[in-house]
């Protein structure tokens, strides 16, 4: 298990330089920095003066490292359109979208790990109907219509939650619970199929045959098996939510990364960009380490590869 | 000898597209305490049915129904399912086909073999360990302490079956069902398998219902013979009686299927029976077997036969009125 873990750890830091080499690259893809950062009415000495300031005369490898070895102690930059460090933009907005995201991925496993084995143990019944019918929906309705209806439910006519803002822990529900939403269809269906699949197979049979209880083989014997492409799913849609929830961010009025990736984007700000891209892919490399050791905890065939 | 298992007219009706599937279209069957019994028969002709529906592990939707079906005293038919739960694994229990998918990959072998004891009598770990250990040694695995901790992609097929036999017998059950066990296994481990299970079952006095489409199989293990086709048993007796009385047509044809070291000349034509079974969906009118026979009359077209115990030999049976006539003459 150590050795295993060890390996994937390799593969993971060696994604993550690759992911730094590439999002080094977009900085200096997106045009002269020089010129850039100079502005557009600065003459042709401005210009040098700068490339000389920030290093940008030097051969590109070595800017390449002299980059990494700050970000790698959380040094970025300054933002070109903020009047901050990019650093102090991260750290007060990514708590935010941890929050969110871990939350909203809570509520998503919550209800479809649940629904998703009903809906296989029931199979062909109402109940699994009803519950293709909650995915369908799920994944039809954009995300922006969910959480204006929560919105109008919740906070505008029931006076429950507030309908924006991130001062306290209420005011996450109702984004969590529209991101969520949107995150559950696809764990609920791959956690049915799993199931479907698995309780036919040969090994519940013995379980069966044992005469085990009916608990012990759908959860015990059964769900184990089933869920692990779920975990799979689950850190990637996580992954997804902290760079992707964007939509839900601004319904809601919640100042997290995927709002700052586009207030930077929007305005050429391309150190916040970087470290963003950054954060998030080093974030994916993190939940997809945590997922396959969580993978191979549940399976053990997997941990000798 | 008391019986374990008697079971009267079963059926077992499974719906499809096409129309109702009778897989298995009333069977009898008994067995004795301690008795080894083969069914017989080719791929399709419902023993694996039969044997699913003994354990009660058909899926859902299939019907099975019987005038008796009895283990022990117990009317399976009309237990509730909780109490059919509590018999399985305990008092009857299953070996399978398939070694290498029977055992449930994220569980080690430790775990797999004590949870059955560990509900049913609500043995301590420990107990439970001490008894898969001393199954496992009399199951022929090596080492048996480590393979506790130990998961099955692990283990070869051969082990994996063995770990499977252990299990089988870890509640001491009056009665196993042994699917094909060995059909999965190369020839040298069948041997040993085979062996295997026939010791254990003289050790420890347990009833053995044995699955298997392989004549061979069945002369080295069966005390007695029941040979399916379609559905339906069409020959049962004793094993002795089966090899060197063979009525039914189709027992004649299987046997003289099998080649014999010594009388068959090497390079000399291998008898096979024409044709294939027939179709199972509805009903079928007349002897099933008499499109392939070589002794089919008019009548077997029209008349169902029944099983029919025909000479002195006791409880040998056949279901076919034209050898049951051609040997009441040759009495």
């Amino acid at each position: 298990m150590l050795v295993f873990i060890f390996r994937r750890l390799l593969v993971a830091i060696s994604v993550a330089i690759t992911v730094s080499i590439i999002s080094f690259m977009l900085l200096h893809l997106s045009g002269d920095l020089a010129t850039a950062i100079a502005g557009p009415e600065s003459t042709a000495d401005q210009v040098e003066e700068i490339r000389v300031a920030f290093g940008l005369d030097k051969p590109i490898i070595q800017q390449y490292f002299s980059w990494l070895s700050s970000a790698v102690q959380l040094d970025f930059g300054r933002s070109y359109y903020f009047q901050d460090t990019v650093m102090d933009l991260i750290s007060e907005r990514l708590p935010i979208t941890l929050t969110l995201g871990a939350l909203a991925l809570g509520i998503a496993t919550f209800v479809a790990i649940p629904l998703g084995v009903l809906a296989a143990i029931k199979q062909d019944t109402w109940i699994d109907r009803l519950a293709l019918m909650i995915a369908v929906v799920g994944q039809a309705m954009p995300s922006f219509w969910f959480a204006l209806t929560l919105i109008v439910v919740f906070a505008v006519n029931l006076h429950w939650l507030p309908a924006g803002g991130n001062s306290t822990w209420m005011h996450f529900i109702l984004p969590a619970i529209a991101l969520g939403y949107y995150a559950m269809p696809a764990m609920m269906r791959l956690t049915r199929t799993g199931m479907l699949e698995v309780l036919g197979s040969d090994y519940i049979r013995t379980a069966r045959s044992k005469g085990l209880s009916e608990t012990s083989v759908v959860f015990k014997h059964a769900l184990r098996n089933a869920v692990i492409p779920v975990v799979a799913l689950a850190a990637v849609e996580l992954g997804f939510m902290l760079g992707g929830s964007i939509v839900i961010e601004s319904v809601f009025s919640l100042k997290g990364l995927g709002q700052l990736a586009w207030d930077a984007i929007s305005r050429n700000d391309y150190p916040v960009v970087q470290a963003v891209v950054l954060i998030i892919a080093v974030f994916y490399i993190a939940l997809t380490f945590v997922a396959d050791v969580i993978n191979a905890m549940l399976d053990p065939r997997l941990r000798v590869r | 000898m008391s019986r374990v298992l008697e079971v009267k007219n079963l059926q077992v009706d499974l719906p499809t597209a096409n129309g109702t599937l009778r897989a298995v279209r009333g069977i009898d069957l008994s067995v004795e305490k301690g008795e080894m019994l083969c069914i017989v028969g080719e791929s399709g002709c419902g023993k694996s049915m039969t044997s699913m529906a003994l354990m009660g592990l058909l899926p859902k939707k299939a019907k099975v129904s019987a005038d008796k079906m009895e283990f022990d005293g117990l009317d399976l038919l009309s237990l509730s399912k909780k109490k059919r739960n509590g018999v399985r694994g305990l008092r009857m229990s299953m070996i399978f086909q398939e070694p290498m998918t029977s055992l449930n990959p994220s569980y080690t072998l430790g775990n797999q073999l004590c949870e059955g004891i560990m509900r049913h009598k609500g043995l301590t770990k420990d107990k439970a360990e001490e008894r898969a250990i001393y199954l496992l040694e009399r199951a022929g695995v090596p080492y048996p302490e480590k393979r506790l901790s130990q998961y099955p992609h692990q283990l070869s097929g051969g082990l994996r079956q063995r770990v499977m036999i252990a299990m089988a017998l870890m509640c001491e059950p009056d009665l196993i069902i042994a699917d094909e066990p060995t059909t999965a296994l190369d020839v040298t481990i069948q041997a040993q398998i085979l062996r295997l299970i026939r010791e254990l079952q003289q050790e420890f006095g347990t009833a053995v219902v044995f699955i298997t489409h392989d004549l061979g199989v069945v002369a080295r293990i069966a005390d007695r013979v029941a040979v399916m086709y379609a559905g339906q048993v069409v020959e049962t007796g004793l094993t002795n009686d089966i090899f060197n009385n063979p009525s039914h047509p189709y027992t004649q044809g299987l046997l003289s299927c099998i080649p014999i070291p010594g009388k068959t000349a090497p390079g000399s034509h291998l008898e096979s029976i024409p044709g294939g079974v027939p179709s199972l969906i509805g009903d079928l009118a007349g002897c099933a077997f008499r499109n392939r026979c070589k002794h089919a009359t008019k009548g077997c077209a029209t008349d169902t036969p029944t099983l029919v115990e025909f000479t002195a030999p006791s409880s040998h049976q056949v279901r076919c009125p034209v050898s049951v006539e051609s040997l009441k003459e040759a009495v």
